[in-house]
């Protein structure tokens, strides 16, 4: 594909994206009108936060999935299976149990313990389980300070998916010169980019308002839509993609001759007859030895011999397929080449483990590793706090049984048929390594116009909208929660009346929204980490003190509290470590072995250390939500 | 209902959820290890030897993802329709929901 080619594409892709987008949030404000009226007459309390702890299958399964799934399902993760081949099978293949481990193990008990209790967010549950505010205040400190840090990471990621994917379009790019000027020098704003601040605000808007007028109700019920989208969209995508390839055995023959690409720079030389003129970035040129090489960045033909980063070819079958689409005008001279660390040269390194990598020698994922991810998906995943309210929200176990086996079926149809797109890409797609992240709306864009049905692409491109939205509504409602149920209404003496309380959710939920909009105006660097660390942070102070508390009748409410914040500082406190011996905010990973981990094991030892140096719990408070 | 009634029929839940979560361990170990050890025997880059397929999936893949997937699924179709019993939720029988309190009680 040429770099003029690219761009169209892009622009369709955009087109599409817009009406669509547009569209897609047009009625999501619809949902959450609705439900908002379905709220009236009932507890608001109960029915803003929990929604009435009576959702049905669909309603729970759908909510469970598409929260599960962020934009990182959709985005992050096509760009890894594109970039490191069929290792990534192995990556995902814990999800083929999170049903099981993520959503049986403990939702049972929760919404049992959570019903004896009367509790409607997990630190109040925790507070009435052990009969002690003490446990209640620190787990809602926590859910706090951990989840505003996810939801810092979500809109930047939401705000990212945005600009990546209207970036062709002519209004945008007016309204996007305009913002740029204007802030052009304003403090904490000025330095970020004005298509990242044009999608930021929409985005924000858009989630901030339907959440905080619908609220749980809202949420999982735009959830539903959204998991269907999802579903939808990559099924489609499966069909069009395997029909284009040839079949899969074809896909899987082609990548298995594919080596990895270099990156290098290079100086593009005039050939006769053409001009001293800029080519785009994604432009595909020939090198002096034959090899097709692609600018990673705009180009500039001119006799001073500017060094632009170029993405060089390796395979031959690559330039040969590429043949149609090269310009042979201009003539590249590489000065520099990077091959990978791992995988450079090596046939069949695509379809096998541990994946092509640019920069590790061991490549992308060692044994261990991959282990280790099997444990993470699942047990990070149960000990979220924004699962666990979900967990507290269905009505009866019929629902429960019927939604393990949905959510099962739902995640096999989504991360598996991933994996044959996106590895079916690289044949279809060759060269994306300069922008991996567009790998979706470029392949939806690519199948689609094959296909003759281009305005197909927008359905396609709409899933990672969903999938962000679907985790960001989710987070803000849970930090909403933890201000007004654990923190206002806890410590206010007098009953406060239902119509303050509702005023303040309102409120509480519209100034967490803009103060988060406001802490990324100036885009935080370290999104991924950021993301990890948020998730990982959550799991480490909550999975081992939640499990405990509905299994374990012996546990004291000091554990408990201790437990958490051995947890969280520990995780805190890895990190500061990384950030102080990396110089960039990151895990510090003892003997290789992730923070979450080690967090996890402190928080298990000192909940049992804790509970054996204290005096046995009362019996009336253990018979109450463990029975006899 | 009897306090001791309630007591009672709590406790055989509470049992059974703990049982249930046994072999859920069990399943995910079960599963780690047939993944583990089919992908991390089978899935290495042999020089000069030609990658098997299985309906083009990379045979390491399809014994080492794909089956087990398809096994998990099977055996949470079976855990959930006919090993998960259904429990009564609200042994107090009361929704607390429409008590707006967080306080203790």
């Amino acid at each position: 594909m040429s770099g003029s080619h690219l761009a169209v594409a892009a622009t369709g892709t955009s087109n599409s994206a817009l009406v669509c987008f547009l569209g897609y949030v047009g009625v999501v404000f619809v949902i959450a009108y609705l439900a908002g009226r379905a709220r009236k007459g009932r507890s608001f309390v109960g029915e803003y936060y929990l929604g009435g702890r009576n959702f049905g299958m669909w309603a729970f399964a759908l909510t469970y999935a598409a929260t599960a799934a962020s934009g990182g399902s959709f985005m992050g993760f096509p760009a890894l299976i594109y970039t490191h081949g069929w290792s990534l099978a192995w990556w995902i293949c814990g999800y083929m149990v999170v049903p099981l481990v993520g959503l049986s193990l403990i939702a049972k008990r929760i919404n049992q313990v959570g019903r004896i209790a009367g509790a409607i967010t997990v630190p109040e549950l925790l507070r009435r389980r052990f009969g002690s505010n003490q446990v209640g205040n620190v787990a809602t400190v926590l859910v706090v300070l951990f989840t505003f840090f996810y939801i810092l990471a979500q809109f930047k990621a939401g705000a990212a998916i945005m600009a990546t994917l209207f970036g062709g379009i002519p209004i945008y790019q007016t309204v996007v010169t305009a913002v740029e000027q204007t802030v052009d020098g304003w403090f904490w704003v000025g330095s970020a980019d004005g298509d990242y601040l044009v999608c930021l605000c929409f985005f924000a808007l858009a989630v901030i308002a339907y959440t905080a007028y619908g609220g749980f109700r809202a949420v999982v019920w735009t959830d539903v839509m959204q998991g269907l989208v999802m579903l939808a969209g990559v099924l489609i995508l499966l069909g069009l993609t395997l029909s284009q390839v040839g079949g899969l055995e074809n896909a899987t023959r082609q990548l298995e001759k594919q080596t990895p690409p270099e990156f290098g720079t290079a100086i593009l030389l005039a050939g006769p007859g053409s001009e001293e003129a800029s080519l785009p970035k994604g432009t595909w040129l020939t090198s002096e030895d034959g090899e097709a090489v692609r600018l990673k960045e705009t180009g500039t033909i001119s006799g001073e011999g500017r060094p632009v980063e170029v993405l060089i070819m390796t395979s031959g079958q690559t330039a040969e397929q590429l043949a149609g689409e090269v310009r042979r005008d201009v003539t590249v001279r590489i000065l520099e080449r990077e091959p990978y660390k791992y995988g450079a040269g090596q046939e069949g390194v695509y379809l096998t483990t541990p994946g092509p990598h640019r920069t590790k020698p061991e490549g992308f994922l060692p044994v261990l590793l991959a282990l280790s991810f099997f444990a993470f998906w699942n047990f990070s995943g149960a000990g979220q706090p924004s699962y666990m309210v979900r967990q507290m929200a269905y009505r009866d176990t019929i629902v429960l049984r019927r939604s393990v086996l949905f959510v099962g079926v739902f995640f096999t149809l989504i991360y598996l048929p991933l994996v044959l797109i996106f590895t079916s890409a690289r044949v279809l797609l060759p060269g994306m390594e300069i922008a991996p992240d567009r790998i979706m709306p470029e392949m939806a864009s690519l199948v689609t116009s094959n296909a003759g049905v281009p305005w197909l692409a927008g359905i396609l491109v709409a899933a990672p909208f969903a999938a962000v939205m679907s985790s960001v509504d989710s987070f803000l409602l849970l930090v909403s929660s933890g201000v007004v149920r654990d923190i206002y209404q806890q410590g206010s003496r007098r009953k406060v009346p239902e119509k303050t309380i509702a005023r303040l959710s309102y409120w509480t939920t519209l100034v967490v929204g803009v103060l988060a909009v406001l802490f990324v105006l100036n885009p935080p660097e370290f999104l991924q980490t950021l993301i990890v660390f948020a998730s990982g942070g959550l799991g480490a102070c909550f999975l081992v003190p939640v499990v405990l508390a509905l299994y374990w009748r012996r546990m004291t409410a000091s554990a408990a509290a201790g437990g958490m914040l051995i947890g969280g500082i520990l995780m805190l406190l890895l990190y500061l470590i990384g950030w102080k011996v990396n110089g960039e905010f990151s895990a510090y990973s003892p003997f290789d072995i992730h923070p979450f981990i080690w967090a996890s094991v402190a928080n298990l030892l000192a909940i049992i250390a804790i509970t054996f140096m204290g005096r046995k719990p009362e019996k009336e408070l253990v018979e109450r939500y463990f029975g006899t | 209902m009897k306090r001791e009634d309630r007591n009672r029929r709590l406790g055989e839940s509470f049992r059974q959820a703990s049982r249930e979560t046994v072999v859920i361990v069990i399943a995910w170990l079960v599963f780690l290890s047939w993944t583990g050890l089919v992908c991390g025997l089978g899935s290495r880059l042999e020089p000069d030897k030609v990658v098997e397929t299985v309906y083009g999936i990379p045979r390491w893949a399809f014994f080492g993802v794909i089956l087990p997937w398809i096994a998990a699924c099977g055996f949470t179709f079976w855990f959930s329709m006919f090993y998960m019993k259904d429990t009564d939720l609200d042994p107090d029988g009361n929704d607390s929901l429409e008590d707006s309190s967080p306080e203790l009680p």
